[in-house]
C-alpha cells in the first residue's frame, strides 16, 4: 500500500533530508517510524502527503503518486503541528472537515458526535480551537484524521501533550484503529508506544533506514542488559555476576551485557544459593535496544 | 477501493463566510462607510445649480482595483504560512480547484458590492450603470485579482506585489508611448515592459464602462488585455500550486 523506493530528498543549499530510503507497509499493517531528531521523518511524512516532491526515487501509496492518492481516496493525517484556524469552533471544525473529506450529512451526523465522545471532546464542541489546551488539540487532530474512516492513516507523534490518562486511552483507540484493511502509518518518539502498536519499526537516522524492527518477532540480540532484583540473598550476586552494578532500592542491580544462558545459569545458581528472585527483566525493551544500536552505531 | 470526492460545492458557504469575516468584511464596511459619508456630502458647483451629492464611480473603481488586491492577496499564502494546508489537502481535494472556488466566490462578493454601489448610487444622487460597475468590477477583479492570486502563492505579500506592479506601470507607459522623447532603443525596451508588466495602464480605459452609454467597441481591446492577462496569471498560478512544494 505504501512504498517508496531509494527516496532522496535533497533541500536547498545541499541538505540531505533523506539518502536513498526504502520502506513498505502492506494492508493491514501498523508500521513505525522512529529517529533522533533532524533523521528525516517529517520529511518523509510530507513527501508520502505529497506535500514535498522526491529529487530523486519513488513514493507510491496504492500503486499512485501520492497526490492522485490524496485527491482519489483520502488520507487520515495526524501532524505533529496542530495546524487549525483558532477561530473556529470545534464542531464547526469537524463538520468543515468532514465535508472536504467527501463526508455525507448523514455520515458526519453520526460519525461527528462519536468521534467527539470517543475522544473526551463532547464537553469542548462549542469551544474556539484557540481555547483548547494541547491535548485536547492533538484530540482534535485524531478526530479531523478519523472522519471518513480512511483506509490509510499517518500519524505523527501522536501522543504529544497528553497527559497520562489520555496516553493510555490514546493507544487503546490506536489499537482498535488497527483492521485487514487499513494501512497505519506511525512516526514518534515513544518507542514504547511503537512497540505497542507497530509490527515493524523503521529505524532511521541521517535521512536512511538504518534497521527495520520486528517487534512481534520473539528473537532476542545475542546479549543485553538486565535489571535483577531480589529479596534475600544479595550477597551471592558478586560472585555469581562480578561485573553487576548495585542500582536503585537495595537488592536490585543492573547486569551488564550477557548472553541468555549465562544469565539462566548465574540465576539457577543464585536460587541454588537460597536467593528469593523478585524480578529479572532486560533495562530496555527490545526496539530500544535495537535504535541504541542502530543509532549509535551511525553516529560512530 | 470506492474514488471518494470532497464536497467542495457545500464546503462554500465556509469559504464564503471565512471571506465576510475577514478581508471581504473589512471592504464591505469600508464601502458601507464611503456610501454613508457620500449620502451625507453635498458639491456645490459655483452657478451651476442646486448642491448634489458627490457620484460613486469613484467608490466602484477602488472596489475594482483595492477590492481585487486585497481579496486575493492571502488567498493561497495564508494557508501556506500557517500550515493549514496540513489537514486540507489530506482530504480528497486538489488544491486548485479548492482555491479555484475560493477566488470565484471572492469575487462574487466583489461583484455584490459593485452592484450595491450602483444600486444605493442611484438612491444617493447619480447613478452608476449597474452593467457597467459590475463589468468593470468582474473585469479587474479577473484582472488584478489574477495577478495577486498568482503572486499568494509563492509569497505572502502578494499585495505590495501588485500595488509595486500598478506604481511602477504608470511611468513604464508614459516611457512606452509612442511620442516619448527617448532613444528608440530605450523606447522598444519600455514598449516590451509595458506589453509584459501587468497592464494596469488600461484601467484608465477601463472606467468608461461606468459612463451611462459606454463605447464598448472603443474598450474592447483594454477590456481583452486586461481580462485576458489575469486569465493569464490565473493558470500560471493553478500551475504553481501543482508544482508547489507545500511543507518547508
Amino acid at each position: 500500500m505504501i512504498e517508496c523506493v531509494d527516496l532522496t530528498k535533497t533541500y536547498q543549499g545541499n541538505v540531505l533530508a533523506l539518502d536513498r530510503l526504502s520502506l513498505r507497509a502492506e494492508r493491514g499493517e501498523v508500521v513505525g517510524i522512529a529517529g533522533p531528531n533532524g533523521a528525516g521523518k517529517s520529511t518523509l511524512i510530507a513527501l508520502l502527503l505529497g506535500y514535498l516532491h522526491p529529487t530523486a526515487g519513488t513514493v507510491r501509496l496504492g500503486g499512485l503518486s501520492p497526490r492522485q492518492y490524496v485527491e482519489h481516496y483520502r488520507v487520515g493525517y495526524l501532524s505533529e503541528l496542530i495546524a487549525m484556524h483558532p477561530r473556529w469552533p470545534v464542531d464547526e471544525t469537524l463538520a468543515r472537515f468532514a465535508l472536504l473529506a467527501g463526508v455525507s450529512n448523514a455520515e458526519a451526523r453520526a460519525q461527528i458526535p462519536a468521534l467527539l465522545e470517543q475522544l473526551g471532546l463532547d464537553e469542548h464542541s462549542t469551544k474556539l480551537v484557540r481555547a483548547l489546551s494541547k491535548g485536547n488539540l492533538q484530540r482534535l487532530g485524531l478526530a479531523q484524521a478519523l472522519l471518513g474512516d480512511p483506509d490509510v492513516l499517518i500519524l505523527d507523534e501522536t501522543t504529544h501533550g497528553l497527559d497520562p490518562v489520555w496516553l493510555l486511552r490514546f493507544r487503546a483507540i490506536m489499537r482498535d484503529l488497527r483492521r485487514p484493511d487499513r494501512t497505519m502509518l506511525i512516526a514518534s518518539h515513544d518507542l514504547a508506544e511503537l512497540s505497542a502498536l507497530a509490527d515493524r519499526v523503521y529505524i532511521i537516522d541521517h535521512g536512511q533506514v538504518v534497521r527495520a524492527v520486528d517487534t512481534r518477532s520473539t528473537a532476542t540480540p545475542e546479549a543485553r542488559e538486565y535489571r535483577l532484583t531480589l529479596s534475600s540473598g544479595a550477597a551471592l550476586v558478586a560472585s555469581v555476576f562480578p561485573a553487576a552494578r548495585p542500582a536503585g532500592p537495595e537488592g536490585s542491580f543492573e547486569l551488564p551485557a550477557i548472553d541468555l544462558a549465562t544469565l539462566n545459569a548465574g540465576l539457577a545458581e543464585l536460587l541454588r544459593g537460597g536467593a528469593q528472585l523478585v524480578s529479572v527483566a532486560p533495562t530496555e525493551s527490545l526496539l530500544e535496544y535495537h535504535f541504541r544500536d542502530a543509532v549509535e552505531k551511525v553516529s560512530v | 477501493m470506492a474514488i471518494v470526492r470532497a464536497r467542495l460545492g457545500a464546503y462554500a458557504r465556509w469559504q464564503l463566510r471565512d471571506f465576510i469575516l475577514g478581508p471581504g468584511g473589512i471592504t464591505i464596511g469600508i464601502v458601507l462607510l464611503q456610501i454613508w459619508i457620500a449620502s451625507r456630502a453635498q458639491i456645490i458647483e459655483s452657478g451651476a445649480g442646486p448642491p448634489r451629492a458627490p457620484s460613486l464611480d469613484w467608490l466602484v473603481q477602488l472596489v475594482g482595483l483595492l477590492g481585487s488586491i486585497y481579496a486575493t492577496s492571502s488567498l493561497v499564502s495564508e494557508d501556506r504560512a500557517r500550515g493549514y494546508y496540513r489537514f486540507l489537502f489530506a482530504k480528497p481535494v486538489g488544491p486548485v480547484r479548492y482555491y479555484a472556488q475560493a477566488f470565484a466566490l471572492r469575487g462574487l462578493v466583489l461583484l455584490v458590492l459593485a452592484a450595491l454601489i450602483s444600486g444605493l448610487g442611484a438612491w444617493i444622487a447619480h447613478p452608476v450603470p449597474m452593467l457597467g460597475a459590475v463589468a468593470y468590477t468582474a473585469v479587474m477583479y479577473v484582472f488584478a485579482g489574477g495577478v495577486t492570486a498568482c503572486q499568494s502563492t509563492v509569497w505572502r505579500f502578494a499585495w505590495v506585489g501588485s500595488l509595486i506592479l500598478y506604481l511602477a506601470s504608470i511611468p513604464v507607459a508614459q516611457l512606452a508611448a509612442p511620442d516619448a522623447p527617448i532613444d528608440p532603443f530605450w523606447h522598444a525596451l519600455w514598449r516590451a515592459a509595458h506589453v509584459l508588466m501587468p497592464p494596469f495602464s488600461q484601467q484608465t480605459f477601463l472606467q468608461a464602462m461606468l459612463a451611462s452609454a459606454p463605447n464598448w467597441g472603443g474598450i474592447a481591446g483594454s477590456i481583452a488585455w486586461c481580462a485576458g492577462y489575469g486569465l493569464i496569471a490565473l493558470v500560471a498560478g493553478a500551475f504553481v500550486i501543482r508544482r508547489l512544494e507545500w511543507a518547508r
